[in-house]
């Protein structure tokens, strides 16, 4: 059965029945009996066909991306690029990955820049990109809504989040280009308005290759400065160019400083219409620099009315205090004990009798109870003595010994006793004893 | 009273003097002392805005030996081109 008449499933049959001493001599018998080729060199085959083929060289493909994986270790960006009439697998190395301003995202319309390949490992057709443009929006325009989207949604432009500018900067900290229109409006400007504050002119790029490294060592400078040397708000900016030359403004990094800075910071980026992701993160966003620098300082012109005003105004109150003290001086003048002090003296005298008068009153009236009582107390006791008993005729007897006689027993006859009367003793000696006798 | 006062302080203390002295309820003789003081404070910021000479500077990478690197600071004066 010629081998050729049928499918490839058949072909190992056929070649294990050919004797072969080694593998290049079944190859060339082979090769005479039918062309066979290997895999390997089928698909160095196909590759080579693709990539001399100019057609599918450096060619741009619309399409909508799909299945799109990012291999982290490696940072290849994996992909599938489909219309509705197919699919085309596509792969953009790392190094070219890294250069996209956006992220690619599942759904999005892209023109995509390669070249069509094949591995031969795999034997899997790739489209090999370049290059990414999403369609119908720029790139960097996309770019710019998906980081403000991200960076969004993380907080990082929250109102809450923003430091109040000073009102009055001791030291003002700029970051710009050192040649141009904006520096020199911006020294102008805050001269001209509030000459107290120096400025600190930090020098740098401000678009291209090294502009974000630039901006943010600028800004960690200046962060890094403590006690008097810090400035107290920080000015990032440049003049107005196109999105491409704002770019820098748009960086994530630079955003990420920003948003961390100790010290205020006005973004001040191109003109009114421009906006940057700086512009957002910032602690206040000026229209242009000139704007920034007008936002930064306040106004000396002001200033000096305000000074001016206080002035009046200080010298109007310490001359109402002291009106009002000479005020209060003059009426206390012109009270009684200050225009005569001897009147003053009288009538406290005669207040002073009349209270005098009232407390005599009020001890003789009760002198002359106590008095009262005291007599009625007298007679009280007179009426209880035992002399008083004596005055109407009773006697009282003692024998020798003093004591009181109360009974005729114990008194024999020729005893002495005495006799106490009202008004003197007798001395008397017993010469009857009569005994009364009770019924 | 400290000369080295800041603009931003010299008002403060200023807005607080008025304050107390709209009070009115101080003895004559601190009321005195605070006007004197204010008046201190606002001679202070006019002569702040008369500013005497404003130092403006820009921060270059020294390229003396053995400073390579450090940040110096130069008087500068922005040029238009």
């Amino acid at each position: 059965m010629p081998a050729y008449l049928f499918g490839a499933a058949h072909m190992d049959e056929e070649l294990t029945v050919i004797p072969a001493s080694d593998d290049a001599e079944a190859e060339a018998v082979m090769n005479d009996y039918i062309h066979v080729m290997t895999v390997t060199q089928l698909n160095g085959y196909i590759k080579s066909l693709l990539d001399i083929s100019e057609g599918l060289k450096d060619v741009w493909v619309s399409g909508e991306i799909s299945n799109l994986k990012s291999n982290h270790q490696t940072g290849h960006l994996y992909f599938t690029l489909k219309d509705d009439g197919g699919v085309l697998n596509s792969v953009m190395f790392k190094g070219y990955a890294s250069k996209l301003k956006f992220i690619p995202e599942n759904g999005m319309k892209a023109a995509v820049y390669g070249t069509v390949t094949l591995y031969p490992k795999s034997g899997a057709l790739s489209f090999a990109c370049y290059a990414l443009e999403p369609l119908g929006i720029g790139a960097l325009y996309l770019a710019f809504e998906q980081l403000k989207i991200r960076l969004g949604a993380e907080g990082l432009f929250r109102e809450d989040r923003k430091k109040k500018i000073p009102i009055f900067p001791k030291k003002i900290g700029i970051i710009t280009s050192p040649t141009g229109a904006a520096i020199c409006d911006m020294v102008d400007i805050t001269g001209r308005r509030f000459p107290c504050a120096a400025l600190q002119v930090w020098p740098a790029l401000v678009q291209g290759d090294g502009a974000e490294d630039s901006l943010i060592a600028g800004l960690d400078w200046f962060n890094s400065r403590t006690g008097s040397e810090r400035c107290d708000v920080i000015i990032i900016g440049r003049g107005g160019g196109s999105m491409e030359d704002l770019w820098a403004f748009n960086s994530e990094k630079l955003a990420r400083r920003i948003a961390d800075s100790k010290i205020p910071v006005i973004s001040a980026v191109g003109h009114e219409s421009d906006f940057t992701i700086c512009d957002f993160v910032a602690d206040r966003r000026a229209p242009t620099p000139s704007a920034a620098a007008e936002l930064a300082v306040p106004d000396s012109a002001e200033l000096r009315t305000r000074l001016v005003n206080n002035y009046r105004y200080l010298n109007t109150l310490i001359r109402k205090t002291i009106e009002m003290r000479r005020q209060k001086l003059s009426l206390a003048a012109s009270t009684p004990v200050i225009l005569s002090p001897e009147r003053r003296l009288n009538d406290m005298r005669s207040e002073l009798s009349v209270i005098n008068d009232r407390l005599d009153t009020a001890v003789g009236k009760q002198i002359s109870q106590k008095n009262t009582e005291y007599s009625e107390c007298l007679a009280k006791l007179e009426a209880l003595s035992p002399l008083a008993v004596l005055s109407r005729g009773y006697a009282v007897t003692f024998d020798k010994e003093g004591h009181v006689v109360r009974s005729i027993s114990g008194i024999s006859r020729g005893d002495r006793l005495r006799i106490r009367l009202s008004d003197g003793e007798l001395g008397v000696a017993v010469n009857e004893i009569i005994c009364e006798t009770h019924e | 009273m400290n000369e080295d006062i800041s603009f931003e302080e010299a008002i403060r203390r200023l807005e607080e003097i008025i304050k107390k002295l709209e009070s009115g309820s101080l003895p004559l003789e601190e009321s005195i002392t605070l006007y004197e003081q204010g008046v201190g404070l606002i001679r202070r910021c006019t002569g702040l805005l008369d500013g005497a000479e404003r130092r403006i500077t820009l921060l270059t990478k020294s390229r003396d030996p053995g400073r390579e690197g450090e940040i110096e600071e130069h008087d500068f004066k922005p040029q238009t081109t």
